[in-house]
């Protein structure tokens, strides 16, 4: 199926459009299809009037089109309300009604794809109830190649993809015939194209749409008895549809398939609580019960995904030279979880008060495990059967969580403030450990490994005081101590000490402003690479002599960590606004020493990262018609890690490590206005910039130099994406009770990153291009106030 | 030190506090407007004769009050409403002083909630909370915001029909005002549909104070994350231990240069942790090096490592050690 042909595809009727930015917040105004109600202006959201329009899109752009329901050029209509009645306020009574709709968007090729409708009502101080529902789409591409379909069938074009010789799978349950269409892996790329003599032909791969949409709706009721409210809320949301997933069908750089992997899930929710309060005394007892089902996880065609590999063994009658994955690809396994909450507040007086709340959970899973293996040689090989038959036969997941945070806030003297603070977090894994016959290594056994889940105790006590030099300035210093526990990890124990200062100030009447600095110092224990060495076992070798399987993940790695940020906010004289802000944190981890073959060397990992923001704000009002909004932030990231190229050249320099630091920078800017033209008439003009880009620097010797490869060479070339978003709308008062929107936006992305580039053709690769799009969209709405 | 040496030491402190509050309170906490401030005898009904409509007085501009009718703060018909008592006055303190006053020489109310007369934070914040220290509140005193010296006026607007932070399409304006990082992070290609209306900070974040970090509304990254992406949740027979620790160790959920949120383009992302890991096949060259894959499409096209080891949250097929199944 071709991409779709770019069309202008205009309603020759009323063009109306939506709310523009609020009060020229450029940049923080929602997308053009966000909401097809006015904007809040001056700080008031307008209420009792409902909207109603249309609109139109000029380009189809799946990417476009991600979160609004719109990847497709078309027309379609659009509304939305807010609506309220309230008794007098001085009646006695106390009944209301309200109710807001936006999105509810028709025609587009969709039916009202992001709609939110929310229905409230009550008595006021007795009981109340409430509706919602809420549609959300995701749209992530409209022509994702794949050798598979949803369901597991192989394309068109395809009756079998040869995985190594002898070796193919195909859907059917018998060999296919020897003169039947192979599908093969690229021996460069390893991916999936048709009969190598043959150039890929169009119809003989899958170009699928991605994407998923939920549904979700809510309902809720609560009494008030007293001091006493109770409620209780549920909720129902089922999403659907796919998304783009990839999959080994070997092992040793086999074959790779790309396929819309299915989606289909319901998720219940349900709370009920209690909750007491009086001004001095507060407690609030919740129950949370959380479903999650996964609906192709039971009694789905195929269990999720069926491979039946076939071994031609007149090709290859005893010599395996891959490993085969060939399986069951599994899908996320149903789930509950079980909450119970309690929280409780006392004021010993206005300015000292005791906060407390203690949280338990528990998380259960038992579906039943997909199966290992389909491949032929495993299920008739008596030795390799009988152990698969061994494994049990799903879970039985159980995990407990237990958290507790007890605070106390004081003053406990003129100008001084004081803050103590106990947590604890543990997770307790239940789950008992087993050992598990998995991948099939050669014709004579199969992988077991041990699924050794983790637990932890994380506590922490924080201690701040501050002092109040004036009414207006305050410094605040901090200490933090932090310890965690950790069974079944690389790292048993961290912890670390963090200092704080704080001054807090209002300079003028007219200027406010902060500023902090945080150090922090961790230390974890010494690393045990025991779990590598149980979990994967015949990768590290008995001896762990191996360095490569020496490395401590950076979030349990000993670490030294300094950042100081501020913001300074204030008015430039009666018309002008301006915020600053700033901030800056930089790690350094440690990373212990690794040994390999008795000689000590520095171990792999992320040695370094930094973080920066900054940027101004401004708000400048020329006249009471007329105002405008800058704005910029820069961001900065940068992350440095240690890798390894060669371990079996330990002492080449260059050769046993590369080093790659990888600097993320992002733009914003914004510039927009507001002019009330006339009593009746209001224009504004927006526009936002963003920009996002990576660079890479590498060092140490290292190349990907395969024939045909597009990424060889050092260094890596660097990626960015650039997204321009323009908007110009007008609001007319007709009269008081009606009023008229009409807006135009133009979005553009324009991207470019290496990883999306494909590499010849006939090669099967997903249809990932860079998602770049310009596309114009007009709208138009009427406004009736009631 | 040990861990267990200061949870004793913690709870010596906590004792101490507890006795601290035995002491006064501080004097800066007199009853606002003073001890001779009055109600007016006219209650709300003198206040909206001027305040039903916008004034300009003295070169400023006071906003019309009377949308607060609409809302539950002006139903006098509920005792727990402010209205049921001194009606204005219950918020704004007594304040005949300002009825009374000519526009030459009038005072402010007893308690100013904006403007360049505003009254100290902490005044204006215990007004509110007089009410509202419950429910999601109850975690405020000390929280990161206060320690701001945010007041709750700095978020939340009263004398309107409808408070805009309490609206889905209109809260993450009032955030963005301060929280400048998170907007530019909304507006990269990839990111959670803030801007477009779907998702609100108030979706993961509890303003008014939080136990867990980052004032989250659960006490947990994980837990946050679950409410809207359960099947992340497991438990799974084999465990991503950085997933079950924290989402945010790959992920930055206000929005990133690349693609599903990631913090780091992968391979890299995964090369932080794996850079050194064997491969499978036990031939003595680290597989998850750049040169040992020999394809550098494998490494670096599409989903680079997420091409085989797709099911990176963890996965529950016997086959899915390393979570190619």
């Amino acid at each position: 199926m071709p991409p779709k042909a770019r069309t202008a595809a205009f309603s020759a009727a009323c063009i109306l459009i939506v709310a523009g930015a609020a009060h020229a917040a450029t940049g923080n105004a929602l997308d053009i299809w966000a909401t097809t109600l006015p904007p809040a202006e001056d700080g008031q959201l307008a209420v009792n009037q409902v909207t109603f329009g249309v609109g139109g899109a000029t380009q189809s752009s799946p990417y476009f089109g991600r979160y609004n329901g719109m990847p497709s050029a078309s027309a379609g209509f659009l509304g939305g309300w807010n609506i309220q009645r309230r008794d007098a306020w001085d009646s006695g009574t106390t009944q209301y009604f309200s109710t807001i709709a936006t999105d509810l968007n028709f025609g587009f090729g969709r039916v009202a794809p992001e709609a939110d409708i929310d229905l409230r009502m009550g008595e006021q101080g007795k009981w109340s109830a409430f509706a919602n529902y809420d549609a959300t789409t995701y749209v992530s591409g409209d022509a994702y190649l794949t050798t598979l379909d949803k369901n597991g069938i192989l394309a068109p074009g395809y009756q079998a993809l040869l995985i190594a010789a002898g070796l193919y799978f195909t859907n059917a349950a018998t060999p296919p015939p020897a003169a039947a269409k192979f599908g093969a892996f690229n021996a460069s790329t390893h991916l999936a194209t048709s009969n190598p003599v043959t150039v890929y032909g169009p119809g003989e791969q899958l170009s699928t749409g991605i994407g998923t949409r939920r549904d979700k709706g809510t309902v809720g009721a609560s009494a008030d008895l007293d001091n006493w409210v109770v409620s209780a809320v549920f909720s129902h949301e089922h999403k659907g549809g796919s998304l783009e997933q990839a999959m080994t069908t070997g092992g040793n750089n086999a074959g790779m398939v790309t396929f819309p992997m299915p989606i289909d899930y319901d998720t219940d929710n349900f709370v009920a609580s209690a909750a007491y309060s009086t001004p001095d005394f507060q407690v609030r007892l919740s129950y949370i019960f959380s479903n999650f089902t996964d609906n192709n996880s039971n009694g789905y065609a195929f269990q999720g995904w069926n491979f039946a590999a076939f071994r031609d063994t007149t090709v290859t009658p005893n010599a395996y030279t891959s490993y085969p994955k060939s399986g069951v690809y599994s899908l996320p396994p149903s789930n509950q979880a079980h909450t119970v909450k309690a929280e409780v507040g006392y004021n010993f007086d206005p300015t000292t008060r005791l906060y407390a709340t203690f949280v338990y959970g528990a998380q259960l899973q038992d579906d039943p495990f997909a199966a290992a293996t389909q491949l032929g040689y495993v299920l008739t090989n008596p030795v390799l059967s009988a152990q698969l038959a061994s494994n049990p036969g799903s879970l039985g997941g159980f995990v407990q969580t237990f958290f507790a945070n007890v605070t106390f806030t004081a003053r406990p003297a003129p100008k001084w403030d004081f803050k103590v603070s106990y947590t604890a977090d543990a997770r307790d894994a239940q789950t008992t450990p087993m050992w598990i016959y998995g991948d099939p290594t050669d014709t004579t056994a199969l992988k077991y490994r041990e699924a050794v889940p983790e637990s932890w105790l994380k506590q922490n006590i924080d201690i701040e005081a501050a002092y109040h030099f004036t009414p207006s300035t305050r410094v605040q210093v901090g200490y933090k101590f932090s310890d965690a526990q950790r069974t079944n990890a690389i790292t048993h124990r961290t912890t670390e000490n963090e200092e704080t200062v704080k001054l807090t100030s209002t300079f003028t009447p007219a200027w406010t402003g902060w500023i902090g600095f945080s150090h922090s110092d961790r230390t974890a224990s010494a690393p045990d690479y025991s779990l590598w060495l149980v979990q994967i076992q015949s990768d590290c070798g008995a001896t762990l002599a191996l360095l490569g399987c020496q490395q401590v993940p950076f979030y349990e790695a000993a670490r030294r960590q300094n950042a100081v940020s501020g913001m300074l906010m204030g008015t430039i004289d009666s018309a002008t606004t301006l915020s600053l802000y700033g901030k800056f944190s930089d790690d350094h981890y440690g990373l212990p020493p690794a040994v390999y073959n008795g000689v000590t060397m520095p171990s792999v990992g992320v040695y370094h990262d930094y973080g920066a923001q900054a940027g101004p704000d401004l708000t400048h009002q020329f006249n009471p018609d007329t105002e405008v909004h800058l704005f910029y932030t820069f961001q900065r990231t940068f992350r440095g890690m240690r890798a390894l190229n060669d371990q079996n050249q330990p002492t080449v320099p260059g050769v046993f490590y590369y080093q790659v630091q990888s600097t993320y920078d992002i733009h914003t800017a914004g510039a927009g206005g507001t002019w009330r033209a006339s009593d009746k008439l209001k224009i504004g003009l927006d526009y936002t910039y963003s920009y996002g880009g990576e660079r890479f620097n590498q060092s140490g010797s290292w190349n990907t130099d395969e024939a045909g490869q597009i990424f060889g060479g050092d260094p890596l070339l660097s990626t960015g994406s650039g997204i321009h978003q323009i908007r110009l709308h007008a609001t007319y008062d007709y009269s008081p009770a009606t009023s008229m929107y009409i807006g135009y936006q133009f979005d553009s992305l324009a991207m470019s990153d290496w990883a999306l580039i494909g590499p010849t053709v006939g090669q099967v690769l997903s249809g990932n291009v860079p998602p770049n799009y310009n596309v114009s969209t007009i709208m138009a709405a009427m406004t009736v106030r009631l | 030190m040990s861990g267990s040496r200061h949870i004793r030491q913690a709870a010596v402190l906590i004792l101490l506090c507890l006795g601290m509050a035995a002491l006064p309170a501080r004097a800066d906490d007199a009853p606002a407007g003073g001890a001779n401030a009055v109600y007016s005898p006219g209650g709300a009904k003198v206040c909206m004769a001027c305040h039903n409509s916008d004034i300009e007085e003295n070169g400023r501009t006071y906003k019309e009050a009377t949308p607060i009718l609409q809302t539950p703060h002006g139903m006098k018909g509920d005792p727990h409403s402010p209205f049921a008592d001194h009606e204005c006055e219950t918020c704004h303190g007594p304040s005949n002083a300002h009825v009374e006053g000519t526009a030459d020489k009038r005072p402010e109310p007893a308690i100013v909630f904006r403007g360049p007369n505003a009254s100290p934070v902490d005044v204006r914040n215990q007004v509110c909370l007089t009410c509202h220290q419950n429910g999601l509140r109850m975690d405020w005193a000390g929280s990161q915001h206060q320690n701001n010296n945010l007041a709750c006026v700095s978020c939340h607007t009263i004398h309107v029909s409808k408070d805009p932070v309490l609206v889905k399409f209109t809260q993450p304006d009032v955030c963005f005002r301060c929280h400048a990082e998170q907007r530019a992070l909304s507006m990269q290609f990839s990111h959670h549909p803030i801007r477009e209306g779907k998702v609100v900070c108030s979706d993961c974040h509890n303003p008014h104070g939080s136990p867990g970090p980052k004032l989250l509304k659960e006490v947990r990254v994980t837990d946050t994350c679950y409410n809207c992406h359960a099947d992340k949740r497991g438990p799974f027979l084999w465990e991503h231990q950085p997933v079950r620790e924290d989402c945010t160790n790959c992920h930055n959920p206000h929005g990133s240069v690349n693609a599903r949120l990631l913090k780091e383009k992968v391979p890299f992302l995964c090369l932080d942790c794996h850079a050194a890991t064997n491969d499978m096949g036990g031939v003595g060259v680290s597989r998850l090096s750049v040169a040992a894959h020999s394809s550098s499409l494998y490494l670096y096209g599409d989903r680079s490592c997420l091409n085989c080891h797709s099911q990176v949250h963890g996965s529950n097929s016997p086959s899915g050690s390393t979570f190619f199944r």
